[in-house]
């Protein structure tokens, strides 16, 4: 230490330090594969909601472009807007993780959190208006259909499916929700850290 | 990743360890578990950023960087597993019930501090030139400074207020 306001304290770390003298853990190579592997799940957890996406796009392309021919126009503009909603998510997912890659954990502290924050409030944007709108879009253009599905259905059917969409819907609302106030508060976490690192007093 | 870089790692790893962990001790407040997965972890980070190590700053002050990070960043989303000081596995550590009590005493004071400061002030007690933590954390000498004054002054109140209770 450099002034004598806590020589005693930099004496017991000194001596605490000294009882720990540690020794790796792990085996570099274990250290090495575990680095491996964890670079490998941080990718599949990233690209995850992007492949769930896009399968459940190439279902319903298949449903509404080969299996089922729907004539009305209200019906096509309904599927396109199911599929377009999917599809300008599955680049926000995309447009995600090449942003999550802009936190460089190696730069000053300072950087790291500006970053961090950065990613965070898009994140908020992403989870808040972004996501909302194109869960209205995609649930609308669900609803679209039901007209001509009623030519092909019968009453109870039809009901039984748009009260099924509409279950789907609210636990949607729901995780979505949930979303917005993890991303706030993490954000206000961060805000905070920043606060501390920046603040004097 | 190449064979220079992979032996070069591995130097790193010999040549640094001992003080990723003993910052990492102090982040969990003297848990020895917790110190070597949070060390384990900052070595993973290092593995990753490896590639992209630009000779900005020497090793040193890099491996820094990302231990601090990696305690802001990841480690903090895990707060609540981050315990109290145990006794009982730093007592099976340590000579006697004097330098026990000292150390967790120590350990505690640090853990009531706000994290940025509590690797601030790690990283004096290290040792570490101001300058040299001024580039870890990416502020200005001078805010440090004023910063470190602030917190020594913080901590000492802290060791006086554990020791009052312990002794």
């Amino acid at each position: 230490m450099k002034d004598e306001k806590l020589t005693d304290v930099a004496a017991l770390w000194q001596k605490a330090k000294t009882s720990h003298q540690g020794q790796p853990k792990a085996n570099i190579h274990e250290l090495m594969a575990s680095a491996q592997a964890r670079k490998k799940k941080a990718l599949s957890a990233h690209y995850g909601n992007a492949v769930v996406l896009s399968i459940t796009v190439l279902l319903l392309m298949f449903y509404f472009y080969y299996l089922y021919h729907f004539q009305d126009v209200l019906s096509k503009i309904g599927y396109h807007l199911m599929i377009g909603g999917l599809i300008i998510r599955i680049a926000i997912e995309f447009f995600s993780v090449w942003r999550s890659k802009q936190v460089h954990i190696s730069d000053t502290t300072a950087r790291s959190l500006q970053q961090a924050v950065a990613f965070h409030h898009f994140r908020k944007r992403i989870h808040g208006p972004v996501t909302l709108i194109i869960f209205v879009v995609y649930f609308v253009g669900f609803y679209l259909l039901t007209p001509e599905f009623h030519k092909h259905i019968s009453l109870a059917w039809l009901i039984f499916m748009d009260i099924s969409a509409l279950i789907i819907a609210i636990v949607l609302a729901y995780i979505i929700r949930k979303g917005i106030r993890q991303e706030l508060v993490e954000l206000e976490k961060l805000v905070e850290l920043q606060r501390s690192l920046v603040s004097r007093e | 990743m190449n064979p220079d870089d992979q032996a070069l790692y591995e130097k790193l790893y010999l040549q640094y360890y001992g003080m990723v962990l003993t910052l990492s001790r102090g982040f969990m407040k003297g848990d020895t578990d917790m110190a070597y997965d949070l060390a384990q972890d900052v070595f993973v980070n290092v593995w990753n950023a490896l590639p992209g190590y630009r000779a900005e700053a020497s090793y040193k002050t890099w491996i820094y960087r990302i231990t601090v990070n990696t305690c802001l960043l990841q480690i903090r989303k895990d707060k609540n597993k981050i315990k109290e000081p145990l006794e009982a596995a730093v007592l099976a550590e340590t000579d006697t019930r004097e330098s026990f009590e000292d150390e967790n005493m120590l350990y505690r004071a640090i853990g009531q501090l706000e994290e940025v400061d509590r690797l601030t002030i790690m990283m004096v007690l290290e040792e570490v030139d101001y300058a040299e933590i001024a580039q870890i954390l990416g502020i200005t000498e001078n805010n440090l400074r004023v910063k470190i004054h602030r917190i020594k002054s913080k901590l000492k109140l802290l060791i006086d207020n554990e020791r009052r209770k312990t002794y």
